[in-house]
């Protein structure tokens, strides 16, 4: 059986079937939201969602069951008290050890979690990043879009950030 | 104690269901200075109203008395605060 986790502008559809055949609806989430990215995390099972509200700005929600409540995951935000606010939350990509997480979004930002996605934290070097002045943004924004964990070793990640991409 | 102003926050639809409550008692002698409040105090509403910069949300209306709101509004005591989400569709 494949899953299918479909991110839209009106919510998240999980779709199952196999492939070469036609898949079925299971599930909908968020419904009339934009899912901007959906995922599972192979070691621990749990799926998470990066949705941006029209209303109350991005989140990142977990559920360990597709049938169970989403819980909001706490500490995607900017520093309080600047002049920027998060826009949203591009994709979510697992770690090289066992708990931890990344997440990149607009504007040109990461965050980590430590504790399987439940609470996360920006990344400060990244954010302070001497030469963040000159990154350019578009009218499509300026984001962390891909992430990659280096193999074998935790402590080393490629980002592309780039504008034009939301 | 309050020392300022303590208006009553009325919550609905999504807002209610993440605070947990329906209405809140929160003091400031503006709408921002309110819903600062209401932040620090329920904890689960951070980030769904005010954004980092302190900005109400650019699709969050805020009412008082019945009159629509602005961040810089003077409440005053007693005062009946709604905040709503914008109505769409389409």
């Amino acid at each position: 059986m494949t899953q299918l986790l479909v991110g839209t502008r009106k919510g998240l559809f999980v779709l199952e079937g196999q492939p070469g055949r036609e898949f079925d609806l299971v599930t909908r989430a968020f419904v009339g939201e934009s899912v901007e990215f959906a995922a599972r995390d192979p070691r621990t099972g749990r799926y998470f969602a990066a949705v941006t509200s029209t209303f109350f700005g991005p989140k990142i929600w977990y559920a360990d069951d597709l049938d169970a409540e989403w819980q909001q995951a706490t500490g995607i935000a900017l520093p309080k008290s600047g002049d920027q606010a998060l826009k949203r939350i591009w994709v979510i990509v697992a770690g090289e050890d066992d708990t931890t997480l990344y997440a990149g979004g607009d504007p040109a930002v990461l965050f980590e979690s430590h504790d399987s996605g439940e609470t996360w934290e920006l990344n400060v070097p990244l954010w302070e990043q001497p030469s963040r002045p000159q990154w350019r943004r578009d009218s499509g924004g300026l984001s962390v879009h891909t992430i990659v964990p280096w193999p074998g070793d935790p402590q080393r990640l490629a980002l592309a950030i780039s504008p034009g991409s939301g | 104690m309050y020392d300022r102003c303590v208006a009553i926050v009325r919550l609905r639809g999504q807002l209610e269901k993440v605070a947990g409550v329906s209405e809140h008692r929160a003091a400031g002698d503006t709408v921002s200075e309110l819903l600062q409040a209401l932040e620090r105090e329920q904890t689960a509403l951070e980030g769904w109203i005010l954004d980092e910069r302190g900005q109400i949300r650019q699709h969050i209306n805020v009412f008082v008395n019945g009159e629509q709101a602005q961040a810089d509004s003077a409440v005053s005591e007693e005062d009946k605060i709604e905040i709503l989400p914008a109505i769409s569709g389409g």
